[in-house]
């Protein structure tokens, strides 16, 4: 019986209390939303409407919500660090023991760079890109759902972890030998592997899927350089993505082929080289951050240009610093491990480049200052969490700098001093830039705005909540106080790690307020309905489609012939189209092919990790047999006709009123 | 290459370019043998030489078969093609130095790690 | 009525034809993480084999003949094809077919030699690296086979169109890029392992 079951036994199942609570807790959760849909008899709807749905708005709203339900995990994980070094200073036991803390360390940092992070990111670009770009849809629509259950396959392994096995507790980059079967013989680091594994070819395909859109989906005569900066930022994402990810999935694909084949190529016998891992890891790491601010950035020079009134200050120098990160993103990678003996000569050209990238994000963070001087600034809350990023990313960018110099990382690498540096970039980076985000095009997918005041409470809440949690970290770093220590001795940094804890506290009461927000603009939605399509005065194409965008995005497809065509074309509006204007389009018809290619995925996942190679086999085969079928099939499109676009087109003739000012 | 390129070569033409690309790559790869089996170069020059020859080889395949080069403007492939064969070069090349010195400075055994601190130490450090 | 479709259709083929090099140059990258290894640890033999213990220069050519022609019959099947020669395309790519199998049994036979005699990935970081790699080539050929294969036999009922043609030119990129990375297997680990 071996064979069947592999090594899977209840042996493996929690024996500490908090890993039994969340081993208990999450099933429960999962449950709790299976019994509501049958109870109100959702599941078709939910079927039919979102999950085999390939419209990239659809997707792009549930990698979202789950990307959202993610980061309720993740600070949930991060407080219970907090709580721990809060109260195993000398004389405190702390909460949890050296085994848990570990896999709490790691599936933090995992969870909110994978799922998270990349969650957002590639949620938003589903939403937001294929509108501003006037066209229907991605290049590859079927593709971008099967990247999303892909997505969905590697988020739910990865949570599994903790219901049966145990997670990895190797940090968030799984360094060997710790990650190797002499030090680490259980499902733990597998689990970690082939969630990223699966998730990493699904961030892969939507790379492609992107480029490929802004490459040939542009509407006629948008030139790349009409294109909003945001689409350049995707752009120049997608491009990292292609280059980077295969690195990735080469790495971890060799770890796992130590552990599962007994190869060598990190061992610390027969003459594996562990530092090579760690070489290889960064070479895709750091694309890896560059990915995830890009199009946050992005973001932000919407926001700037549409809540300032004016068009952002220098497209042109815009571009040219994404290209010039493009490039050099590629050449700083050693920065994460200067430490790690490479010597004078490496590592002084590695820390001149990394120096040298600061300046093209400088470049960025002026022209929107300057898009500000002398605009007509309406404070609303996206506008808000651009300022609190400019003030927080600017501090995590400039101690990122300081590292840059070898001799003053040699003091800091892997201390809180480096911890409380990339939380100060990604949270004033990339998250501030996703909430935004939201904020700003949620009316566009909804119909209806969220409510300004609760969105301005919870940018305050997080940028104060950032502050409290992670100041008291540059301290403690400074103070020699290293990353992933789960005690210490030194009783002044008591009150460090107190404050820092009740500075989770505070985010998580900013992510309550933003709960709060949701469900209170939910429940006040025909009050703040978006009858125009326009609720903020905006630039760029996607205000020119009614709201909630229908499903083909536009009725007529748009032709541009400058930059920020709608804040022009707005004011030169001709009234309805005549019926001639229209003609049939194509949509793609529903599919389940990629939620079933993410159930197999997982399968195939679970398999490895447990050693029922059968599953695993069987589920790969399944896969190509999928795909095969999906390039056999004709009729994957279905028509609607011009008379049709014509009635559904009409109606928001009569509803839209002038914006006022 | 793509189904959509008006026939303006004939079939006989393309079907001689290929012959020729097939004939070149082959003698390509005959040099390279024959110079490592009947040493031809010594170690550096060897390596050199191999790498230029393999290079040499790549470019007539890409041009030769993969038709690049060839497409109407915008040449994103092309374009692509040549960022994607930078960073690569970066990668691998990087790599290689990176970790020559890595395993230089920490890849050594106890006995080696000595007598680089002696060496050290007559240094002056 | 439907004026978009003609270039609705020319534009899903752009489309179709850019994502797939793009998955092609994807595929480069990973290729290329695998050779940075394999040069790193190649020395690192732990009292096993090196190459020139194990590797067969003659074997070697053979080989590298071998997908070099099956390129060359996978180019002019395309061309056939594009020329309307419907007959000439197929052969050709039989031969395709056949060449290829012809590589793919060698490297087949020079594993399992290897296993045979106890060389296995398990023994040293080098054969980690020889077998991942070149195993990984492997792997991609095995694929690009059985595509050839799914090709020849819709081939023997359906007609030669613009469709087929598309999915044709598709996979003779896929062919010519894995004999590209070929000639760097056969350089860097053959050559190099023997010579240097």
């Amino acid at each position: 019986m071996d064979w069947l079951l592999g090594r899977f036994s209840l042996d493996y199942l929690p024996t500490e209390p908090a890993t039994i609570g969340a081993a208990i807790g999450m099933p429960l959760g999962v449950l709790a939303v299976v019994a509501l849909l049958t109870y109100f008899h959702k599941w078709t709807w939910l079927w039919k409407n979102w999950l085999t749905s390939l419209d990239a708005k659809k997707i792009g709203v549930m990698y979202i919500v789950v990307a959202l339900i993610m980061l309720i995990r993740g600070v949930a994980d991060a407080f219970m660090l907090r709580a721990q070094t809060a109260t195993s200073g000398p004389g405190g036991d702390g909460l949890f023991d050296v085994s848990t803390f570990q896999q709490v360390f790691t599936a933090h940092g995992t969870i909110m760079i994978f799922f998270v992070a990349m969650g957002l990111m590639f949620g938003l670009i589903n939403v937001v890109l294929p509108l501003m770009l006037g066209t229907r849809d991605v290049a590859f629509p079927w593709m971008n759902s099967v990247s999303f259950w892909l997505f969905v396959a590697g988020m739910i392994l990865n949570n599994l972890a903790l219901v049966i096995g145990g997670f990895s507790n190797g940090g968030w980059l799984g360094y060997p030998p710790l990650t190797e079967l002499q030090y680490n013989p259980g499902p733990g680091v597998d689990y970690w592997i082939w969630s990223l594994q699966i998730a990493g070819v699904g961030s892969l395909l939507s790379g492609i899927n992107f480029l490929v859109t802004i490459l040939k989906k542009r509407a006629a005569g948008m030139s790349l350089g009409k294109m909003p900066i945001f689409a350049w930022s995707v752009l120049v994402t997608t491009v990292l993505i292609i280059v980077a990810f295969p690195i990735l999935t080469a790495t971890l694909g060799m770890l796992a082929l130590d552990r599962t084949m007994g190869m060598h190529f990190f061992t610390s016998d027969l003459g594996g080289n562990a530092m090579m891992y760690v070489n290889l890891i960064w070479a895709w790491g750091h694309p890896e951050v560059y990915i995830l601010v890009l199009p946050a950035f992005g973001i932000y020079s919407e926001v700037v240009a549409t809540f300032s009134r004016k068009k952002l200050f220098g497209y042109g120098t815009m571009v040219a610093a994404l290209i010039a990160i493009m490039f050099f993103s590629f050449v700083v990678w050693l920065h994460h491990f200067f430490t790690m003996g490479s010597g004078a000569n490496v590592n002084a050209f590695f820390g001149i480049m990394t120096m040298i990238i600061a300046i093209p994000t400088g470049v960025k963070i002026f022209n929107w200052l300057f898009t500000m001087y002398r605009g007509r600034i309406r404070f609303t809350s996206p506008f808000v969490w651009f300022l609190a990023f400019v003030v927080t990313f600017t501090l995590g960018g400039v101690t990122g700098v300081m590292m840059a110099v070898p001799a003053v990382d040699f003091q800091v690498h892997n201390t809180l001093f480096l911890v409380a540096h990339f939380h100060n970039t990604i949270i004033g980076g990339v998250v501030f830039g996703f909430m935004a985000g939201i904020t700003y095009w949620f009316p566009k997918i909804f119909g209806f705005t969220l409510n300004e005041r609760l969105g301005r409470y919870a940018a305050y809440l997080w940028q104060l909540g950032f502050i409290v949690a992670f100041m008291p970290l540059y301290a403690l770093g400074l103070m020699g106080a290293v990353r992933r220590i789960d005690h210490y001795d030194n009783p002044e940094w008591v009150p460090f790690f107190i404050v820092s804890a009740v500075g989770v506290l505070i985010i998580a009461a900013a992510i309550g307020v933003q709960l709060l927000q949701f469900a209170y603009s939910i429940y006040k939605r025909n009050e703040n309905r978006d009858l125009t399509g326009d609720p903020w005065d905006g630039r760029t194409l996607e205000w020119s489609v009614p709201s909630p965008a229908p499903e083909y995005n536009f009725a007529i497809a748009p032709t541009v012939t400058r930059r920020d065509e709608w804040w022009y074309a707005k004011n030169e509006l001709k009234g309805r189209p005549h019926k001639s204007e229209y003609s049939d389009i194509q949509l793609p018809k529903n599919s389940g092919a990629g939620f079933i290619i993410g159930v197999l995925s997982f399968c195939f996942g679970f398999g490895i990790i447990w050693h029922m190679w059968w599953l695993a086999g069987i589920a790969l085969l399944a896969i190509v047999v999928m795909i095969a079928r999906r390039t056999m099939n004709d009729d994957s499109e279905y028509t609607i006709m011009a008379a049709e676009l014509f009635e559904l087109d009409g109606k928001r003739f009569h509803t839209e009123k002038k914006v006022s000012v | 290459m793509s189904a959509h390129t008006p026939r303006h070569t004939s079939y006989q033409r393309e079907y001689r370019r290929y012959v020729l690309g097939l004939i070149v790559a082959l003698a390509i790869v005959y040099v390279a043998y024959f110079s490592v089996v009947n040493h031809w170069f010594s170690a550096t020059a060897l390596a050199a030489w191999l790498l230029a020859l393999a290079a040499g080889q790549f470019l007539i395949q890409l041009l030769v078969f993969l038709h690049v080069g060839e497409e109407a403007k915008p040449r994103w492939t092309l374009w692509s093609i040549l960022y994607t064969m930078f960073m690569m070069l970066i990668v691998v090349v990087a790599s290689l130095w990176i970790m020559a010195n890595m395993n230089y400075n920490m890849g050594m055994s106890p006995e080696k790690m000595q007598e680089y601190m002696l060496e050290q130490n007559q240094k002056g450090f | 009525m439907s004026v978009s479709h003609p270039l609705e259709q020319m534009e899903k083929v752009e489309a179709t034809r850019l994502g797939f090099w793009l998955y092609l140059l994807s595929d480069v990258m990973l290729f290329s993480a695998l050779f940075a290894t394999f040069m790193i640890l190649r020395h690192n033999t732990a009292g096993g084999p090196a190459g020139v213990d194990i590797f067969s220069p003659p074997y070697v050519l053979l080989q590298t003949m071998a997908l070099l022609i099956s390129s060359f019959t996978a180019a002019v099947a395309l061309s056939a094809a594009n020329h309307r020669k419907r007959r000439e395309a197929i052969r050709y790519l039989i031969a395709t077919g056949v060449f290829g199998l012809v590589f793919l049994g060698m490297e087949l036979m020079e594993f399992s030699k290897l296993v045979g005699e106890g060389h296995t990935w398990q023994v040293s970081a080098f054969l980690t690296g020889f077998f991942t790699l070149v195993g990984t080539h492997g792997l991609h050929i095995t694929v690009g086979l059985i595509w050839l294969g799914t090709f020849l036999f819709t081939l023997r009922k359906r007609l030669l169109d613009e469709n087929m043609i598309r999915k044709l030119s598709l996979f003779t990129l896929f062919w010519h890029f894995l004999d590209l990375v070929w000639i760097w297997i056969f350089t860097i680990v053959y050559m190099f392992g023997v010579g240097l």
